[in-house]
């Protein structure tokens, strides 16, 4: 199934392949290299699923997942934060806020698919 | 008359607004410090990370460790169990807690990796009423947790002790 996937990530290395795999399952892609202001450009996009790095400048993707699953607009939207922090502490402070998947870089297409339809199969 | 209903029906809005900000849940970080445990807003927090090594650094204020190497950045390193009356001995702490306030942000040394909860304004008693002596200087009140006692840290107060001890 097709979804429109919004990717952030500061790494243009990253967003690049990222979009490379989520178009190779022809998935339709809008990428962001920063999670300020992301709420407002949601509004736009309808995402069915934002893709997230977490080390980023300014507004972290922990801090930025917290905020949309705070946020009614967003709170339905599934997140999956993709990040070099490798750590089960990583993973677990993700998932306290309340990311629906935490995916450690470097990713494989499979995985990050795999992910995709497993938080869309969740809704 | 339409004027006076209008006022009427904007000061009832007023009230309610108000009302539902002041049992609005606020989400806060629970940190555990020394089998104690503390609770911030959650919006000053940035992340977590695990405390590898942390480098003494002579001169700084009391309550930092020293600082510590966040992904190429240095990070002052908080130890707050001796400003809040914690025994100091035991397993030193694991993680810490990015805190931030516009530019200024350190790490909070923690037990382990903080939960996140919803508590209403309700659940929080002031600690106003501590004598000046016990006080410290950055908890502001003291929230009811399930069978214990958190003590509410404020980021902003704990960053100007920070600032301004030795």
């Amino acid at each position: 199934m097709m979804s429109k996937i919004v990717v952030v990530d500061d790494s243009q290395a990253d967003l690049k392949l990222i979009e490379e795999y989520l178009k190779s399952a022809h998935h339709t892609v809008v990428s962001f290299s920063d999670a300020m202001n992301l709420e407002d450009k949601l509004v736009k996009e309808k995402p069915d699923v934002v893709v997230m790095d977490v080390v980023m400048p300014g507004r972290n993707g922990f801090q930025a997942c917290r905020d949309l699953k705070s946020d009614e607009r967003y709170k339905n939207v599934p997140v999956i934060l993709c990040t070099s922090k490798s750590q089960e502490s990583d993973k677990f402070w993700g998932q306290q806020q309340g990311a629906n998947s935490y995916l450690v870089k470097p990713v494989k297409a499979e995985a990050l698919l795999d992910a995709i339809k497993d938080v869309l199969r969740q809704q | 008359m339409a004027q006076i209903e209008g006022i009427v029906h904007h000061v009832k809005t007023v009230q309610a607004a108000s009302a539902t900000a002041a049992t609005r849940p606020v989400r806060v970080c629970l940190l555990s410090l020394a089998d104690e445990s503390f609770v911030i807003d959650l919006r000053y927090v940035r992340e977590v990370f695990e405390v590898k090594s942390i480098t003494p650094v002579p001169g700084v204020p009391s309550i930092l460790s020293g600082v510590a190497n966040l992904r190429g950045t240095v990070m002052p390193i908080a130890d707050l169990r001796s400003a809040l009356g914690l025994p100091i001995w035991g397993t030193s702490a694991k993680y810490a807690v990015v805190i931030q306030q516009g530019v200024q942000q350190i790490g909070v040394l923690v037990d382990k990796v903080p939960e996140i909860r919803d508590v209403r304004p309700d659940e929080y008693v002031t600690a106003a009423a501590q004598s000046p002596e016990g006080a410290h200087p950055f908890v502001t009140g003291i929230l009811k947790l399930a069978g214990r006692m958190g003590s509410l840290v404020e980021v902003p107060a704990l960053l100007s002790y920070v600032g301004g001890t030795k």
